[in-house]
């Protein structure tokens, strides 16, 4: 079974005029980085929480491995959120044992590796790290796993090159070469490298959902001039 | 993954709850320092005129009663800002996205925000004891024992069932009994009732955290009519005594409080299940 994740007519509603996704039919398969773009507002987030079971959709379903959102699907997706979802006053090592402890697939040790590459100390408290230095260990945190999907929501937003390009580097060679990424961005331009397809949504919608190479192929553009193109003001 | 959940549950909350264990065991001493004042018993000490020794101890009696009723509701409020804050704010992002069932997620908490409400009322219940025996010594002559004063309230107890018409042969055991669980269970029945009315705060669109105070308000207010109706209902129906009035009494606010408990535990595991919209 190729397929990942199958959404069906998926709908969130939060008012009738307030409509964050409309009916979206979309089937992603395995061992590829997807980019999920969009401007804001477009839906990207309320997807996100919604394949993580942080939202309830209005209609619809959603099946990750071919099971509706739940248990055993939260034990197979890594969620890296937009926002620090760790409690600031806990130490790197106590979030360790917090993950060692929760998700079968991860890896304390790969973490480590990664922490002392940045000079992380893991006995520090999470409090005292610079803002840039909790997300990169948010992410390290979420590529230790060896997950079936990885859901990346802006993780590059807000972060100095530097940073952008470190955490490339880290989605690109720790996340399992047989699961998925799945990177919510409107920095296109920075993340285009890495993305075998894209999926654009506006107000809701599915706009297009292809690979990056068709794209550069039949339009003759990189993914960031065609988005520029297609969501032209 | 429950046995780990109430691990973490447990480090979470226990800085806390020891904080607020320790000002309990700091307000018993000033309650006690309260009863060493030379005013309440002058013939012993031989001192008649009111000091600064006097002033001091009736400060401190005063500080042991606010401190006791923060204590109270300082540990009410506390476990309702952690709830709402580790399931419905960034905290809660975690959580939810753990490979753990929703049962899982509010059992460990109402096990342990449940067991720190006990553990609490429990050294509260301790701390008015010592001061019930600092106020005894003070105000007794010397020769008078805490254990006579336990004997001679245990007699007056004993009068005072049998006016009410309880025969303490027949229905110790159970009024024991009722006072026990009543005693362990209203703590973990105080802490569903308030994760309830948390949770039903989040069923709106916006102002989540007002409608969950409000909730809880009518939670509690709703309860009182429902016992105050059946109260009513028992006057009007008659009672053999004014004991077998109070016993049904505690009964029946003991299974409104157990059934309310149980009802808003599964409301909060409907929010989180099936109504769960994460800002």
């Amino acid at each position: 079974m190729n397929e990942l994740i199958e959404i069906s007519g998926l709908t969130k509603a939060y008012d009738e005029r307030n409509i964050a996704v409309n009916n979206i039919n979309l089937v992603l398969p395995r061992g590829k980085i997807i980019g999920l773009l969009g401007p804001n507002g477009s839906g990207k987030t309320t997807l996100i929480k919604m394949i993580n079971g942080l939202l309830t959709p209005t209609r619809g379903s959603i099946r990750i491995n071919g099971q509706p959102v739940g248990v055993e699907t939260k034990a197979r997706v890594a969620y890296l959120p937009d926002r620090t979802y760790l409690t600031e006053s806990m130490k790197i090592n106590e979030i360790l044992d917090y993950f060692c402890d929760f998700y079968a697939d991860f890896s304390r040790e790969q973490a480590i590796g990664m922490m002392q590459s940045l000079r992380i100390d893991p006995l520090s408290k999470l409090k005292t790290l610079s803002k840039g230095n909790r997300e990169k260990v948010q992410l390290i945190l979420v590529m230790s796993r060896s997950a079936d999907l990885y859901v990346l929501d802006e993780p590059i937003a807000g972060v100095d090159p530097a940073a952008r390009d470190y955490i490339l580097r880290t989605i690109i060679n720790h996340y399992n070469p047989q699961a998925s990424v799945l990177i919510s961005t409107h920095l296109i331009g920075d993340i285009e490298q890495v993305l075998d397809e894209v999926i654009f949504m506006r107000y809701g919608y599915l706009v297009l959902y292809t690979s990056v190479n068709n794209i550069r192929e039949q339009h003759g553009k990189s993914v960031d001039a065609y988005f520029r193109e297609v969501f032209a003001c | 993954m429950l046995g780990k959940l109430i691990k973490y549950e447990w480090k979470r909350t226990s800085k806390v709850g020891c904080l607020l264990l320790g000002a309990v065991a700091l307000i018993t001493l000033f309650g006690w320092l309260a009863f060493q004042t030379p005013m309440w018993n002058p013939d012993r000490y031989g001192y008649n005129s009111f000091g600064w020794l006097d002033i001091f101890g009736i400060l401190t009696l005063v500080l042991y009663v606010v401190m006791l009723v923060a204590v109270t509701y300082g540990i009410t409020i506390y476990m309702g800002v952690h709830f709402y804050k580790t399931m419905y704010t960034d905290e809660g992002y975690l959580l939810h996205t753990l490979p753990v069932t929703k049962h899982e997620i509010l059992g460990s908490k109402v096990l342990i925000d449940g067991l720190w409400v006990l553990i609490l009322t429990v050294s509260i219940y301790l701390s008015v004891f010592v001061l019930l025996i600092s106020m005894v010594s003070a105000v007794t002559p010397k020769d008078y024992t805490f254990f006579r004063f336990l004997g001679e309230v245990g007699g007056g107890f004993n009068d005072l069932f049998y006016l009410l018409g309880i025969d303490l042969d027949q229905e110790m055991i159970l009024w024991v009994v009722m006072a026990v669980l009543t005693c362990v269970l209203t703590p973990f029945s105080m802490v569903a009732t308030l994760f309830g009315a948390v949770s039903i705060g989040q069923l709106c669109a916006k102002h989540r955290v007002l409608m969950a105070i409000v909730s809880y308000v009518g939670i509690i207010v709703g309860e009182s009519i429902v016992g105050s109706l059946i109260r009513s209902i028992m006057t009007f129906s008659g009672f053999a005594s004014l004991g077998d009035y109070l016993g049904r009494s505690l009964y029946s606010n003991f299974w409104i409080n157990l059934l309310v408990a149980i009802g808003l535990y599964f409301v909060s595991w409907h929010v989180i299940e099936h109504r769960l919209n994460m800002e």
